[in-house]
C-alpha cells in the first residue's frame, strides 16, 4: 500500500494540534498531513474541500464535540481516530461501538498501534456508517446500549437486551440471542465481559457469562444451575453462587 | 321382637291406615249432601294430619308404603275440598321424605314449609323446622350451610328456651364437623354439649355426648386410654337411668377398645357380659357383633376350634335379622383366618360371602340415598374444609370486627414504626455518605502522596533534561494513567479487583523507574478470582504496598522484593503484601530520628477505612501484620494479610 492516508487533525488546543503533526511526520510514514484545525466548523470545511482518509478527532472541543463533526458528514468513508482527556462516559460509548481511540496525554506506542490497526481495518470494514450511528446512539444514552460484536462478516451492532448469555469457546465465543439467534465472534470472553462489566451481566462460569434479565430460574440442587429464557441450564461454579444470588436479589428489589 | 310385639306391629301396619282410608272416603261421600263448612274440611285435614303423625311415631321406618298412601290421600282430600294445603303437611312430607332417603325431596318441602313459616310468629315453630332442615341438609351433605343454620338455630332455641332442640342442634354441629373430618371442632362441640346436658340434667344428650367423645377419641385420635374413660363415664351414667340401649353399645365399644389394646382376655369377659345383656334386651345386631368378635379373639389367640365355633354362632345370628353390616365383616374375618390355616375352600366360601354382602350393603347405600350424599361430599371434600374455616370466621361477626380493628391499629403502629425507622434510617445515611465522602477524599489524598507526585515530576524532567523523548513519553502516559485511573476508583466505594490490579501496576511501575531498579515485585493472581466480577473495596491495597516500599525497602541496603498475591478462599479473597525490607520496628526507629509523622496518617486513615467499609456493608474485612525473621533470626521483612469479603 504505497499511497499515503490523507490525514486531518482536530484540536481545540494548538499545541495538542502540533505535537499531534510531530508524531506523525517523525513516527508515521504512511500519514499525510493534509491539514489542521482547531474546530469542527474548520473541520468541516477542509473535509468538504479534500479528499480525506483519516481524522484524528478530539472529542471534546468548545464549539461541539468531534461526535457532531461525524454527524455532518454520515456519508463520507473516512476513518476516525477520537482523542479525548478524560471524559467517562463518551470513552464508555467509545468502546461500546468498537471505535478506535487514544487517550491524551499520548503515548506513542499507542498512537503508533492505533494508525497500524486503521491500515489493517481499511477496506474491511464497510460498516463505518453503522458504526457511526452506534456511537451516536451510545453517546446519546448512558449507560450505551448498542454493542458492536465483530463477526465474519465485519460488524454487527446488537442491543445488550438481546443477548441471554455469552459462551466462550476457545478464543471466540459465542453470542446466544432472543428468538433462538446464534453468533460466532472472534474475540474472547474476557473482552465482553470487560464491556459488560456492571451491566447485569455475569460470569457465572469460567465459560459462560449471562445477562441476568434473562435468568429465569436458579435450581439449587444438580449443582447451582441458571436456567435462562431460552431454556438453557448454565452452571455457576461454587464460588460464584452467593455473589450470582446477592445480584439477582439486588435486582428484584 | 315378641310375638306379641310383632302382632301389633302387623295390625298397626294394616289396619290403621285402612280405618284411615275408610275415614277419609266417609269424608267425601258427605261432601256433596250435608253442607259441610270449610272449617270443617280443615279440622278434617288437621285430624288425619296428626293421625298420619301417630302413625309414623307407632311405625317407625319399616311401612314407607303405607305412610306414603296416607299422605297422599290427605293431598287429595285437600285438593278435592279445595283447602289450601296446611304447613304441618308439607313438613310431614319432608319428614317422611326424609326417612325413606329423599333427602332431596325433603329438603325442598322444608325450605316451603320454613318459608310460610317465616310469615307466622310461632317462632318456636321455626326453630322446630329449621332443626329438621338442618337434619336434611346434613344427609345431603351441605356440610358447611347445615353448619352455619345449626349454629344460628341453636342460638335462637337456647333464646327461646328450647332446651331440648338447643341440645339437639349442639349435637348435630358436633356430628356435622365430624362427618366433615373436623375432629377437634367436633370434640368441642360435643365437650359443650356434656356441659350444657349437664347444666339442663339432660342425661340423654350427656351419655350422646360422652359416647361420641368415646368414638372420637379412640377412632380418631387413637388414645384408647381417654376413649375409654368417656365410655366408662358414659356407661355409668346409662346405668343410672337404665338405658340399657345405651349400655349395650357402650360395652360393645369398651370391649372392641380392649381388644385393639391387646387386652384380649378382658375383651373377651366384656363381650360374654355384652351378649347376655344384649340378648336380654333383644339387641340381635350386637348379639351377632359380639359373637364375630369373640371369634375374632379366639382367632387372634390362634385357638382356632373355638373361633370356628363362635364365626358360625355370629353368622347365624347375624344372618337371623338380616344384619349386612355384621356379616360382611364376620365373613372377611372368617375368610382370612382360613386362609392362615391353608383352608382354601373355606376360605374361598367365605370371601364369596363377604362379596355378595358387601354388594348388597353397597346396593342398600345406593337405595337410601345415602351414597349420594356420600357422592356429594366427596366432591365438595376439598372446598368444605375452606368453607368450614371460613364459616367459623362468619359466624363470629364481632369477631371479624375486632381482627379488622386490630390490622388497623398493626398498619398504622407499622406505618409509624417504618416512619421512624425511615427517618432514623435517612440520618444514618446522611451520615454515612458523609463519612464515605470523607474518606473518599481521603483515598485521594492517600494514593496522591505528594512525595510520590512531585518526585515523579521531577523524574520526567530528567528525562526531558536527557531529550529522552520516548522515555519521557513513557513515563509521562505512565503517571497520566494512574492519575486517570486513580480519579476513575476514587468514584466508586467499591470496585473491581481488575481495576485495583491496574493502579497497582502502575504504582509498582512507577516507583520502580523512580527508585531505578532498587526492588524488584511480582503480583500473583489466583486463577480463580474472576478479577471482573469480583468487588473489593476502592483503594485498600495500595497502601500498605506503598508502605512496604517506602519503609520497608527504600532503607534497605542490596535488592529488595515485594510480592503481592490475591488467593480465592471460600467468602473472601486473601490478600498477601509481603517484603523482604528492614522490619517494621527498624523503620520506626528511622522515622522517629526523622522526628516527622508524616505516614502515621496513613495507617490511621487505613483504619478507620477498614471500620467504614465494616459498618457499610457488613463485612468482616480484616487486617493481619506479622514480622518476618530471616534465617539467621534476624528481622528479615513484613507480611500484611488482608482478608478481603466479596462484595456484591
Amino acid at each position: 500500500m504505497s499511497e499515503l492516508l490523507q490525514t486531518l487533525v482536530v484540536d481545540d488546543e494548538p499545541d495538542a494540534v502540533n505535537f499531534i503533526r510531530s508524531i506523525i511526520i517523525e513516527y508515521c510514514p504512511r500519514l499525510e498531513v493534509i491539514g489542521t484545525a482547531n474546530s469542527v466548523k474548520e473541520a468541516a470545511q477542509i473535509i468538504t474541500a479534500k479528499h480525506t482518509d483519516l481524522v484524528f478527532l478530539d472529542v471534546e472541543m468548545p464549539h461541539g464535540s468531534g461526535f457532531d463533526l461525524l454527524l455532518q458528514f454520515p456519508e463520507k468513508h473516512f476513518d476516525v481516530i477520537f482523542i479525548t482527556a478524560f471524559n467517562h462516559y463518551a470513552i464508555q460509548a467509545i468502546k461500546f461501538s468498537a471505535v478506535d481511540y487514544i487517550l491524551k496525554p499520548i503515548n506513542i506506542h499507542e498512537f503508533i498501534q492505533a494508525v497500524d490497526k486503521v491500515y489493517e481495518k481499511r477496506n474491511k470494514t464497510p460498516f463505518r456508517e453503522a458504526q457511526f450511528h452506534a456511537l451516536t446512539e451510545n453517546l446519546r444514552k448512558t449507560p450505551p446500549t448498542r454493542l458492536a460484536i465483530p463477526t465474519s462478516e465485519g460488524l454487527e451492532f446488537l442491543n445488550t437486551g438481546e443477548i441471554i448469555r455469552i459462551e466462550a469457546d476457545r478464543s471466540y465465543c459465542w453470542f446466544h440471542l432472543t428468538q433462538g439467534r446464534k453468533i460466532l465472534v472472534s474475540k474472547n470472553l474476557k473482552e465482553f465481559q470487560e464491556l459488560l462489566n456492571n451491566r447485569n451481566f455475569f460470569r457465572t462460569h469460567n465459560s459462560h457469562l449471562v445477562n441476568l434479565d434473562h435468568v429465569k430460574k436458579y435450581i439449587r440442587h444438580e449443582g447451582n444451575v441458571a436456567v435462562m429464557n431460552d431454556g438453557t441450564h448454565i452452571p455457576i461454579s461454587r464460588n460464584k453462587r452467593d455473589l450470582f444470588l446477592a445480584m439477582m436479589t439486588k435486582m428484584s428489589r | 321382637m315378641t310375638n306379641t310385639g310383632a302382632f301389633l306391629f302387623i295390625l298397626l301396619l294394616y289396619v290403621l291406615p285402612f280405618q284411615v282410608l275408610q275415614e277419609i272416603a266417609a269424608g267425601g261421600r258427605t261432601l256433596p249432601q250435608t253442607e259441610t263448612t270449610r272449617e270443617d274440611k280443615g279440622a278434617q285435614l288437621n285430624a288425619l294430619i296428626s293421625r298420619i303423625r301417630q302413625q309414623m311415631k307407632i311405625s317407625g321406618k319399616t311401612d314407607a308404603d303405607t305412610l306414603h298412601q296416607m299422605l297422599s290421600v290427605a293431598y287429595h282430600f285437600a285438593k278435592e275440598n279445595d283447602l289450601n294445603i296446611p304447613y304441618q303437611l308439607e313438613w310431614l312430607k319432608a319428614e317422611i321424605a326424609l326417612q325413606n332417603g329423599n333427602y332431596y325431596l325433603a329438603g325442598a318441602t322444608m325450605e316451603k314449609v320454613i318459608k310460610v313459616l317465616e310469615t307466622s310468629e310461632d317462632q318456636k315453630e321455626m326453630v322446630r323446622a329449621v332443626n329438621l332442615y338442618t337434619k336434611i341438609l346434613f344427609r345431603q351433605g351441605e356440610f358447611s350451610k347445615a353448619i352455619s343454620l345449626s349454629q344460628t338455630n341453636m342460638k335462637r332455641a337456647k333464646d327461646l328456651g328450647m332446651t331440648n332442640i338447643f341440645l339437639e342442634s349442639m349435637n348435630r354441629l358436633a356430628d356435622l364437623y365430624k362427618t366433615a373430618g373436623d375432629t377437634r371442632e367436633s370434640k368441642q362441640y360435643y365437650f359443650i354439649l356434656l356441659d350444657d346436658a349437664a347444666a339442663e340434667k339432660d342425661t340423654f344428650w350427656m351419655t350422646e355426648a360422652l359416647f361420641r367423645l368415646g368414638e372420637i377419641t379412640g377412632k380418631a385420635d387413637g388414645n384408647l386410654i381417654e376413649a375409654r374413660r368417656f365410655f366408662s363415664a358414659c356407661l355409668k351414667l346409662a346405668e343410672q337411668v337404665a338405658d340399657t340401649n345405651r349400655i349395650c353399645w357402650v360395652l360393645n365399644h369398651l370391649a372392641w377398645n380392649l381388644y385393639l389394646q391387646d387386652k384380649k382376655d378382658s375383651a373377651l369377659i366384656l363381650y360374654r357380659e355384652l351378649i347376655s345383656l344384649a340378648t336380654r334386651f333383644r339387641q340381635k345386631t350386637l348379639v351377632a357383633n359380639a359373637l364375630g368378635n369373640i371369634g375374632t379373639i379366639y382367632r387372634d389367640k390362634k385357638e382356632f376350634l373355638k373361633a370356628e365355633k363362635f364365626y358360625s354362632k355370629s353368622i347365624e345370628a347375624a344372618n337371623e335379622i338380616r344384619s349386612l353390616t355384621n356379616l360382611q365383616w364376620i365373613h372377611l374375618d372368617a375368610s382370612d383366618m382360613y386362609k392362615s390355616l391353608g383352608d382354601y375352600e373355606k376360605a374361598y366360601y367365605h370371601y364369596v360371602q363377604y362379596k355378595l354382602c358387601n354388594d348388597s350393603l353397597k346396593k342398600a347405600g345406593f337405595d337410601t340415598g345415602l351414597a349420594e350424599a356420600r357422592m356429594k361430599y366427596e366432591v365438595d371434600q376439598q372446598q368444605k374444609e375452606l368453607e368450614v374455616l371460613s364459616l367459623k370466621l362468619s359466624q363470629q361477626k364481632w369477631f371479624t370486627y375486632a381482627s379488622a380493628a386490630l390490622v388497623i391499629l398493626i398498619i398504622l403502629v407499622g406505618l409509624l414504626l417504618i416512619r421512624q425507622f425511615r427517618l432514623s434510617a435517612r440520618r444514618r445515611i446522611s451520615e454515612m455518605n458523609r463519612k464515605i465522602a470523607e474518606i473518599t477524599q481521603a483515598n485521594l489524598r492517600q494514593q496522591m502522596n505528594p512525595h510520590f507526585i512531585f518526585n515523579t515530576l521531577n523524574s520526567i524532567q530528567y528525562y526531558m533534561y536527557q531529550h529522552d523523548k520516548v522515555a519521557t513519553n513513557t513515563y509521562l502516559t505512565k503517571f497520566s494513567s494512574l492519575i486517570r485511573k486513580i480519579l476513575d476508583n476514587s468514584r466508586h466505594t467499591s470496585i473491581p479487583v481488575a481495576d485495583e490490579l491496574e493502579a497497582l501496576h502502575l504504582y509498582l511501575e512507577l516507583e520502580k523507574l523512580r527508585f531505578k531498579d532498587k526492588f524488584t515485585y511480582q503480583i500473583e493472581l489466583d486463577q480463580e478470582i474472576d478479577t471482573l466480577q469480583y468487588r473489593i473495596p476502592t483503594m485498600l491495597i495500595q497502601p500498605y504496598v506503598e508502605n512496604a516500599i517506602c519503609h520497608g525497602l527504600v532503607n534497605k541496603e542490596g535488592p529488595g522484593h515485594v510480592h503481592i498475591s490475591f488467593a480465592m478462599e471460600t467468602g473472601f479473597i486473601s490478600c498477601i503484601i509481603e517484603d523482604n525490607g528492614i522490619g517494621r520496628e527498624a523503620a520506626r526507629e528511622i522515622n522517629r530520628q526523622k522526628s516527622s509523622n508524616h505516614n502515621s496518617l496513613g495507617t490511621r486513615i487505613t483504619q478507620s477505612r477498614l471500620d467504614l467499609v465494616n459498618t457499610l456493608y457488613g463485612t468482616s474485612l480484616k487486617v493481619t501484620c506479622t514480622d518476618l525473621k530471616d534465617t539467621t533470626g534476624q528481622p528479615g521483612g513484613t507480611r500484611v494479610e488482608i482478608h478481603i469479603p466479596i462484595m456484591a
